[in-house]
């Protein structure tokens, strides 16, 4: 089931060649599978995100690998030097086994 | 009685004398809130994504969504949410925005309402605020009997005494302003200054994503955790003491800017 997730690029106006920062969050639990529900006593299994890939065009540009370590609702921001019109795409994947994809036309 | 005077004093003492020592530490710091501020406000996606959705989707017997009659860029809706809560004919009572589109989904859309606890009416509570995001929070405390009664029975609330600690609201946020508590400024909840501390506004940035739960809540949802934490019996969600209180609350913010949903701790 794809999540919920934004991506802002900052600043909204640029040219060829200019580096501009990339703002992404995901709404996510990330549970570490250490927390025990209050009501029942039972442990919350985990589940959280473990990669997260970026693609310019066609190229992979950058890949992170994360843990339970994260925040909830992660934010993850990067520079990217903007020099060819292609869709910009972010994928999360989950230990679950959950895709959670979007895509931001970036236009030179 | 006694007992309670004794807690009273005693914690009125403990609040002065950490006030009087310098360079206390805060929960979060000016510096982290600068860092948190820069981010993107997990609250805004909920509103975007999850609201935006539920906006859209036609429901109920009469296939209607609410983008049907209001649009988004219509400047005679969003004006009008500021004026919430709003004195309504229909029912002869004041209501609280989220009940207000309980009564539009009855109504024109013949679909049984999202309770007030759920989070689809938390979404689309905060979608309607996000939308109207600039424009200036405006209720109306005086125009009819009814709405007057809301007023003083709302300010009633807000100072009544009550719970295991004896406290109102007004004892946090009138009476001990300027001085500290969990590691954290009092403050007043209107406009303008009191006692030359400057308010928050607290109605413009309700609803709100709570940094501490991950979660987005609306106002009347925070006076609960608010009551839970003073030690009082929560006040269950659309009820006439709620609307009043809620009421009042954001006729203190009479005139300031919505900034919704809001990043808080």
């Amino acid at each position: 089931m794809p999540r919920k997730a934004m991506i802002k690029l900052k600043p909204r106006r640029y040219k060829k060649g200019d580096i501009i920062s990339v703002l992404t969050v995901i709404i996510h639990p990330m549970e570490t599978g250490m927390r025990k529900d209050k009501k029942t006593g039972k442990v919350i299994p985990a589940h959280y995100i473990t990669d997260v890939e970026v693609y310019y065009g066609d190229d992979r540009i950058t890949y992170m690998k994360t843990t339970s370590g994260l925040s909830a609702n992660p934010f993850i921001e990067f520079k990217l030097k903007v020099d060819k019109t292609a869709p910009l795409k972010v994928v999360w994947k989950d230990n679950k086994g959950d895709i959670t994809e979007k895509v931001v036309q970036i236009k030179v | 009685m006694k007992l309670k005077k004794l807690a009273l004093t005693g914690l009125f003492s403990a609040i002065a004398t950490v006030s009087i020592s310098v360079a206390q530490p805060e929960a979060i710091s000016p510096e982290d809130w600068a860092l948190y501020q820069e981010g993107i406000n997990p609250g805004e996606v909920f509103a975007e994504e999850v609201g935006g959705e539920l906006f859209n989707k036609p429901m109920g017997s009469k296939g209607k969504s609410c983008a049907s009659c209001h649009s988004p860029d219509d400047e005679k809706f969003i004006n009008q949410i500021g004026k919430y809560p709003k004195y309504q004919k229909e029912c002869n009572k004041v209501v609280s925005l989220q009940q207000r589109i309980q009564m539009c989904q009855k109504k024109y859309q013949g679909v049984k309402p999202f309770p007030l606890k759920s989070e689809e009416n938390t979404a689309l509570t905060t979608y309607l605020k996000y939308i109207a995001s600039g424009t200036k929070i405006d209720v109306d405390t005086s125009s009819n009997p009814v709405v007057k009664e809301y007023y003083e029975y709302g300010r009633k609330v807000f100072t009544t005494k009550r719970g295991k600690r004896f406290l109102s609201c007004q004892v946090c946020h009138e009476f001990a302003v300027g001085r500290r508590l969990r590691m954290q400024w009092l403050k007043p909840l209107g406009k303008g200054q009191l006692n030359g501390v400057q308010g928050t506004a607290a109605a413009a940035h309700w609803p709100g994503y709570r940094m501490t739960k991950s979660k987005v809540f609306t106002i009347e949802q925070r006076f609960q955790q608010c009551m839970k934490n003073a030690g009082m019996k929560k006040l269950p969600l659309g009820s006439k003491e709620m609307v009043a209180l809620e009421l009042y609350v954001t006729s203190l913010a009479n005139g300031a800017t919505i900034e919704a949903p809001g990043l808080v701790r």
